[in-house]
């Protein structure tokens, strides 16, 4: 297994967040994360690239324990395995074409005029060409969120981590997210960990779902195992219903 | 085959353990504790951006823009605060020293020297606190709790050198030339009101004659220092936000709070320093 989150714990302050993940994430797969607020989806999947280190437990990237290296030595890390956060957390003061170049100039080494040009090409590719001398204050959320993808895909990255991305998109943007990312999975073979809420993404586009619970993982499979699912939790969940078991 | 992983008892997990509960001694050194992570944190954060700095990883176009805001920024700021000061100084001395010997002709040199080694440097530094401290704090919180540093992380560049470097060579250097400045503006403002109140003409009030080289030295070591200090002290507030746009608030206060006694502070060690070494005249 490519990824692999072995007994995680997690705690801050008081509040312990994760408590003994266990989640194994195949080759090419699309594999979401799912579970109520605060329950440790983005918290799980900032531990993969160093973000935050865990309390107890072991992250395996390729076979490598990734959890205890260093800043410098999760420049590697980091550069296989890109993330797209929720906020887009484009940078204010560079133009989007910036934006997309500062991965390029740090990781790859390029020099601004090629940065500059490599990420032209890449804002072209998901069809932000034009916005490409805008600064990020100037666009909708979509747009923005279209940016946030082309720079975290900018270094041609193995693994993609998704944090929430159809968060505050309209469902045509959002569909078109959701479009994006399985292309990768299927064309190019990337594997994606996608955390969200979003049930129409979860179930168009998921391979596998593992579903977080109070610091546990509650249920891990697919999503037509999931709609089977005997257990009331889940059903609560993805049925998004108020009244049920489910404590938030 | 569908799996359900590690069934849960949610009751007991809610339930806090016994062992859970803090100590009476752990909550009589929490405040202690906290504050050796603090100096800790200070201490990290401060060599990693010297390192950077001595690994030349400063961004130009942004030193420039931090430049000018430090510096063209609180120009109009530090100018008003020195005039007010300094003619209240003179006033308040002048006052003072009629009581004991009716005799100004050396208010000037004592007001220049007290300026040069105290309130030049000190006032400037204080007074900067409060403006770029709280600017630096605000926009490093804002981006942390937006993930705009993780996101920093990501594309493999270094928050430090990044997003403290040019604030910090920019402080250092703004703020000496801002203490020069404020010790001209004072002087200034001083000779006005020495010649309106007690009729000291400007030749008799501008008198260097206490000013020695050793004075200028302290003034610039306080200026460097109390330099070095708001940008750490203020960055370290902000890269350590939690909480969201509150918590972005209470960096913002904790930056201008913790600035300023840092200052006063290092000022009461650097005074006794220069009093060593540099002794005035």
């Amino acid at each position: 297994m490519p990824i692999h989150f072995q007994n995680l714990h997690k705690a801050f302050g008081d509040k312990h967040v994760l408590r003994g993940v266990d989640i194994e994430v195949r080759n090419g797969e699309c594999f979401f994360v799912i579970g109520a607020s605060g329950v440790g989806k983005s918290v799980l999947i900032k531990h993969l690239v160093g973000l935050l280190r865990p309390d107890a437990g072991d992250i395996y990237l390729d076979g490598e324990e990734v959890s205890r290296l260093s800043e410098k030595a999760l420049y590697p890390v980091r550069k296989k395995c890109a993330m797209v956060f929720q906020n887009s957390t484009l940078f204010d003061s560079m133009s989007c074409v910036e934006n997309v170049a500062l991965p390029l100039r740090t990781h790859k080494g390029l020099s601004m005029h090629d940065a500059l040009i490599e990420a032209e090409r890449r804002l072209e590719q998901v069809h932000m060409h034009e916005f490409c001398k805008a600064f990020p204050a100037e666009l909708g959320d979509g747009l923005r969120k279209r940016v946030a993808i082309a720079r975290a895909l900018t270094l041609d990255p193995q693994y993609v981590l998704f944090d929430e991305p159809t968060t505050s998109l309209d469902p045509i943007s959002a569909r078109r997210v959701d479009k994006l990312i399985l292309e990768l999975s299927r064309n190019y073979g990337v594997t994606s960990i996608v955390v969200s809420h979003d049930l129409t993404s979860i179930f168009t586009i998921a391979d596998r779902i593992a579903m977080l619970y109070q610091g546990h993982v509650r249920m891990l499979g697919t999503p037509n195992q999931f709609r089977s699912s005997p257990d009331p939790v889940v059903q609560q969940f993805i049925t998004g219903q108020a009244e049920g078991p489910m404590e938030v | 085959m569908t799996i359900h992983a590690q069934p849960v008892d949610t009751h007991a997990e809610l339930e806090p353990s016994a062992a859970s509960e803090p100590s009476a001694l752990k909550t009589l050194t929490a405040p202690f504790s906290a504050f050796g992570s603090d100096l800790y944190g200070l201490y990290t954060l401060l060599k990693q951006t010297l390192q950077a700095i001595a690994r030349g990883q400063v961004d130009r176009e942004s030193l420039v823009a931090q430049c000018y805001s430090v510096g063209n920024g609180s120009v109009l700021f530090i100018t008003v605060t020195m005039t007010v000061l300094g003619m209240i100084m003179v006033v308040q001395s002048g006052l003072q020293t009629q009581r004991v010997i009716p005799e100004l002709s050396l208010l000037g040199a004592n007001i220049i020297q007290l300026l040069a080694r105290e309130f030049a440097p000190t006032v400037c530094a204080m007074m900067l606190a409060t403006r770029v401290g709280a600017g630096i704090a605000a926009e490093i919180g804002s981006m942390v709790v937006t993930d705009q540093v993780d996101a920093l992380r990501m594309s493999g560049a270094q928050p430090v050198a990044y997003l403290v470097v040019p604030r910090f060579i920019a402080c250092v250097v703004m703020l000496t030339a801002l203490t020069f400045w404020s010790l001209f503006v004072a002087l200034v403002a001083g000779t006005f009101a020495a010649n309106t109140v007690f009729d000291l003409n400007v030749s008799t009030f501008i008198n260097f004659s206490f000013v020695g080289m050793s004075d200028y030295v302290v003034m610039i070591l306080k200026a460097v220092v109390f330099g070095m200090a708001i940008p750490i002290v203020s960055s370290q507030r902000g890269l350590t936000t939690f909480g969201g746009s509150e918590g972005v608030g209470w960096a913002t206060t904790n930056a201008v709070v913790h600035s300023s006694v840092a200052i006063l502070l290092l000022d009461l060690l650097l005074s006794i320093f220069g009093y060593l070494v540099f002794p005035p005249l």
